[in-house]
């Protein structure tokens, strides 16, 4: 039987029986609809995630279990966990799945900033967080008006700020000329400054057009000074000392939770307010994957990271991804028990129409029909069956999907990585649910079709 | 020879429907199977139609030996060369009287439409009922819907023609066009095999094989 003629055959049963057709297809659609939901919430959280959490990007930080890192004494250079240096950092660079290694190092002393008049009305003071980063990990970034480097500057005797180019400025304690020492924040800060900080305090909201004007944007740090802690808890420590900051953008490679400087800078601040020790090890190493790296080569990585003596960060990523799998997992499986029993239903129908058929199948047996071909007309009745179910499931669940961000956007709060939409209707789900409606149906009309094609002719005919 | 039956025996559950039957029927003939209800006449059309293939025995129908034949072989033969008429008209209501008549084509040679078309309307110009073409069964008349019938089963330009009781569901007047217009496809080549209780039917025959229990009683004509 020519494909044409299967189809066509197939058209005509279908247009016949349009109350079964549309029974069937109304019930595979919801178990689709159900399924294409769950799976394009559960990749457009995934997608969210991976904006807080980037898959290529892992943490290589000192032991837990060592007791230098728990209590923080490392840090200052008293810790007993083994550092993390250059050594490791260039072991980590010849593995093949490795793109870059950028070694970061926490300040480890006090220190405070305050600024923000220009941006938000008034300055804001807080104590300064900062991680100091290799400034390799900046390049390719979209960054200015100033590069991100340990570069200090002109270092030109000077007793005022005229006395140097801007944006160089003069400080007080050295009266060499001095370029601001340029900063990154992370999308994180961004987030939770946009969904927290913002609404709670007031403060206008940084989009992309402000998020590029907060180029350039200045303030100014004290180091070896604390709002809470009072001064450096070394006695060796340099006396506290101001300079000043440049926002120059904003990065993935950046610390979440601190503001990030080039690592020279935050090793000879660490070197003057904490120690020399506390200038040699670093607090973590940022491990670059090549793209399309699975997630095996984050388990080599953490292995060998294990075989030196360190681990990799629990950024929460893994929790994340296993609970929205998980839920995927018990959505899916309700959504594929519906779809489950739609094709029970059309093998039922199915099972029903053939007895009903009987004559008729006799007939085109009689004008030339094989049973393969009674076989393959049922299946292909079938097949159309679940396309169409697919379709309209796909289109519901899209329908849904719509709905439920339209929801969330006039009434849900806002907070820190909202997407505009909840949901990822990706090709491969919207392509495999259709598949999956098509198979399901497919298996319900082939036991039916088995059947069909066994009947007498002879038989049929007479039936 | 256009159909040669050997010693054929055929069982429903045990009891036996055929028992030794063995016939001839030659080409250009039209030949009547007469018997009454459950002689087995309508097994033995449909063992000669290649739709019932269990049966012990030698069928050879237009050169082919039938047992040697798988069920896609008897598809093809029975699409090609052998049409198909039946008591009830056995039309599928959803089709057009057109659709209805190219029905064969969608398991056979592939045609082009204005082929297919012109197919149709040369069937059923033969069965006098092309005005009909584009109508549905439920609008027709009995003898109308077996004329369609009758167009279907020639569709494919067949050699053979069985019919089984084509005059049962239909008045006497209606029932003589009928046979008239068997008589006239006779004339044009057709071989035709009726089965038929009606004596009027038989009597248009060219050769009656009577049946009984089953077996062979007579066979009265010029080829008996």
């Amino acid at each position: 039987m020519r494909t044409g003629s299967l189809f066509g055959l197939a058209a005509q049963n279908l247009r016949r029986s349009r109350r079964a057709f549309l029974f069937s297809v109304f019930g595979i659609s919801i178990g689709i609809a159900s399924l294409v939901f769950f799976l394009a919430l559960s990749s457009g959280v995934r997608q969210v995630l991976r904006r807080v959490f980037p898959a290529s990007q892992l943490e290589v930080i000192p032991a837990r279990s060592s007791l230098g890192t728990q209590t923080g004494l490392d840090l200052f250079g008293l810790g007993g966990a083994k550092p993390l240096d250059d050594v490791f950092a260039r072991e980590l660079r010849s593995e093949p799945e490795v793109a870059g290694v950028f070694p970061r190092m926490k300040l480890a002393f006090p220190g405070r900033a305050w600024g923000g008049a220009q941006l938000f009305g008034r300055n804001i003071y807080t104590e300064l967080i900062a991680e100091g980063i290799d400034s390799n990990a900046m390049a390719g970034e979209s960054l200015g008006p100033e590069p991100f480097s340990d570069d200090l500057g002109s270092q030109k005797a000077c007793q005022t700020d005229p006395d140097c180019v801007a944006p160089e400025y003069c400080p007080w304690d050295t009266r060499k000329c001095e370029r601001p020492i340029p900063a990154t924040i992370s999308p994180f800060i961004l987030e939770l400054y946009n969904g927290v900080l913002a609404p709670s305090h007031g403060l206008p909201k940084i989009g992309d057009f402000l998020a590029s004007k907060f180029r350039g944007f200045g303030f100014n740090i004290e180091l070896g000074r604390s709002f809470i802690g009072g001064a450096s808890p070394t006695a060796t420590a340099a006396p506290p000392t101001q300079r000043r900051v440049m926002l120059v953008g904003i990065s993935p490679r950046a610390s979440q939770l601190a503001v990030t400087l080039p690592l020279g800078f935050v090793r000879r601040f660490n070197a003057a307010y904490a120690g020399e020790k506390s200038a040699a090890a670093f607090s973590s190493v940022l491990v670059e994957l090549k793209a399309n790296q699975g997630a095996a080569a984050a388990t080599r990585i953490a292995a060998l990271a294990r075989v030196r003596g360190f681990e990799l960060a629990d950024s929460g990523a893994e929790r994340a991804s296993l609970a929205v799998t998980l839920i995927t997992a018990l959505f899916a499986l309700i959504s594929l028990s519906i779809v489950l029993l739609a094709t029970v239903n059309i093998a039922h129908s199915f099972f029903r129409q053939v007895a009903e058929r009987k004559r008729e199948i006799g007939v085109l047996r009689s004008v030339g029909a094989s049973a393969s071909d009674i076989r393959k007309l049922i299946v292909v009745e079938a097949a159309a069956i679940g396309l169409a179910g697919g379709v309209v499931g796909i289109l519901l669940a899209r329908l849904l999907g719509f709905g439920v961000d339209l929801a969330a956007r006039s009434f849900a709060p806002d907070f820190p990585f909202r997407p505009s939409s909840y949901f990822s209707f990706d090709l491969a789900i919207v392509l495999g649910a259709l598949g999956c409606a098509v198979v399901a149906c497919v298996v319900g009309g082939y036991f039916p079709a088995r059947r069909a094609a066994a009947l007498d002719p002879a038989e049929a005919l007479t039936s | 020879m256009l159909a040669r039956l050997d010693s054929i025996h055929k069982d429903y559950g045990g009891q036996p429907v055929l028992r030794d039957v063995s016939l001839t029927i030659d080409a250009g003939e039209i030949v009547s199977l007469v018997g009454r209800s459950g002689s087995g006449k309508s097994t033995l059309l449909h063992i000669l139609g290649g739709l019932d293939r269990r049966f012990r025995g030698r069928a050879e129908v237009l050169g082919h030996d039938l047992a040697q034949m798988d069920d896609r072989a008897l598809a093809e033969m029975r699409n090609r060369e052998i049409g198909f008429v039946f008591q009830s008209f056995n039309l599928l209501e959803h089709l057009t009287v057109a659709q209805n008549v190219a029905l064969p084509s969608h398991f056979g040679v592939r045609l082009d439409e204005a082929e297919m078309r012109r197919r149709v309307e040369r069937a059923l110009d033969r069965v006098g009922i092309v005005e009909k073409i584009d109508g549905r069964p439920g609008e027709l008349s009995g003898g109308q819907k077996q004329r369609v019938a009758i167009a279907r089963a020639l569709f494919s330009q067949p050699k053979l023609l069985l019919a089984d009781e084509p005059t049962g569901n239909l008045d006497s007047e209606t029932g003589d066009h009928i046979i008239e217009l068997f008589q006239t496809l006779n004339r044009d080549g057709l071989t035709i095999l009726v089965v038929t209780h009606e004596e009027r039917v038989s009597k248009a025959a060219s050769r009656a094989i009577r049946l009984e229990d089953g077996r062979v009683a007579s066979a009265l004509g010029a080829s008996a």
